[in-house]
């Protein structure tokens, strides 16, 4: 099979999967051309991020139209994402490789960790007459209210941070910090999350792509997978339950972790 | 809350959603078009050069180039789409956000610019 199926193939798993379990993707796009094909890492961190926009906007545009999405939320904390991508896409020129794949093992580790509490926690505690950001007391205003803003926005700044440095759209840190720390409504902060993940993925993938760290031949096959898959991912998820998904998924992260782990050793 | 404020909180950010959706569209057709040229005609994949000399040296790496910059650009047209949205509605601190957030991203595409473009 031509190389070009082969990564395409691997981006439409990346974005189904992404969509399924409300992921950007590139938490699994990065290890696949990492370990798969073999891509050096800023190259595969490149391609991701740029990647990432793709599902990001897609499913963005009907989270938006839904009313789903707090846009306002959404761009106040791009504030602090912006400035940490474009400040985790410079660093990613400087700091080593290895240290990298050590940060990303990490990463993989704590995403496992919360989509397994996430099982279990099971939508406790949500109040299902606040999960509505589309009930304005003005012409955009949402009906429940945020709290701990300047931590959110501190708190989005190492999201951006590990966008911009890891390649991926930093919802496995955006979607515990406006539900946990803000108290915003599961569905509407992940919702939100996917809607900022575009604008934080843009910025650091500037750098990327205006650094010469992204191969355009490598990547199109991969936005071209991720957008069908993630496309596929949205219709399909009504319909199958994500318990054994988010299991595989866990199986999956804990593999590629260890596989990373080894990387960052020096002994992959 | 009434289903017409339901809709009309909906309805506010339609321009955003046209944007995202069009411009995601586009930008995937784009890329698609470069990659299908490029395998069409077997040519050399260039590797190790930035977005922007693979767009001046033409043929399909830059059709793909030019689909990856549109990429890039379609969250920025977006959240333009947003500043709008708030002036209109005449939302003075929420404008005054999106239009910080706009002026940022500008800024770092036009510093990446800088850093990316032949001779510099």
């Amino acid at each position: 099979m031509p190389n070009e199926l082969l990564l395409a193939a691997s981006g439409l798993l990346a974005g189904a999967f992404g969509a399924l379990l409300g992921l950007g993707g590139g938490i699994l796009i990065v290890p696949i051309l990492t370990l798969g094909f073999g891509v050096p890492l800023p190259a595969a961190v490149g391609t991701s991020l740029i990647s990432v926009i793709a599902t990001s906007t897609g499913a963005a545009a009907i989270n938006v139209r839904a009313g789903r999405a707090d846009v306002r939320l959404g761009i106040t904390l791009a504030a602090g994402t912006v400035v940490g991508a474009v400040t985790g896409g410079i660093l990613a020129g400087f700091v080593p490789e290895r240290i990298v794949a050590g940060l990303f093992a990490l990463l993989l580790v704590y995403t496992g960790v919360t989509m397994v509490r996430g099982l279990f926690a099971g939508g406790r505690g949500e109040d299902p007459a606040a999960v509505d950001p589309s009930a304005p007391d003005g012409p955009s205003a949402p009906a429940y209210r945020t709290r701990r803003l300047p931590t959110a926005i501190a708190g989005s700044f190492v999201g951006g941070n590990v966008s911009g440095l890891l390649g991926v759209g930093g919802g496995v840190v955006m979607v515990p910090l406006m539900h946990l720390v803000m108290g915003a409504p599961i569905k509407v902060a992940a919702a939100t999350s996917n809607f900022m993940i575009g604008l934080t993925a843009a910025a650091g993938a500037f750098a990327y792509l205006f650094r010469g760290d992204i191969d355009a031949r490598l990547a199109a096959p991969v936005i071209l997978g991720v957008a069908a898959g993630a496309a596929l991912g949205a219709t399909v998820s009504g319909r199958i339950g994500t318990r054994p998904l988010v299991g595989l998924f866990v199986v999956v992260v804990a593999y590629v972790a260890v596989r990373m782990a080894l990387l960052a050793l020096g002994a992959a | 809350m009434s289903a017409s404020s339901r809709r009309a909180g909906a309805r506010s950010f339609e321009a955003v959603a046209t944007i995202l959706r069009l411009g995601t569209l586009l930008a995937v057709v784009v890329i698609a078009t470069g990659l299908a040229w490029a395998l069409a005609t077997d040519a050399p994949a260039r590797t190790d050069e930035t977005v922007l000399e693979l767009v001046g040296d033409g043929g399909p790496d830059a059709v793909i180039g030019i689909g990856l910059i549109g990429l890039a650009l379609v969250p920025i047209g977006a959240l333009a789409a947003a500043v709008v949205t708030f002036a209109r509605a005449g939302e003075r601190r929420p404008l005054a956000v999106a239009a910080s957030v706009l002026v940022l991203m500008l800024a770092t595409l036009v510093a990446a610019f800088g850093i990316g473009a032949p001779g510099a």
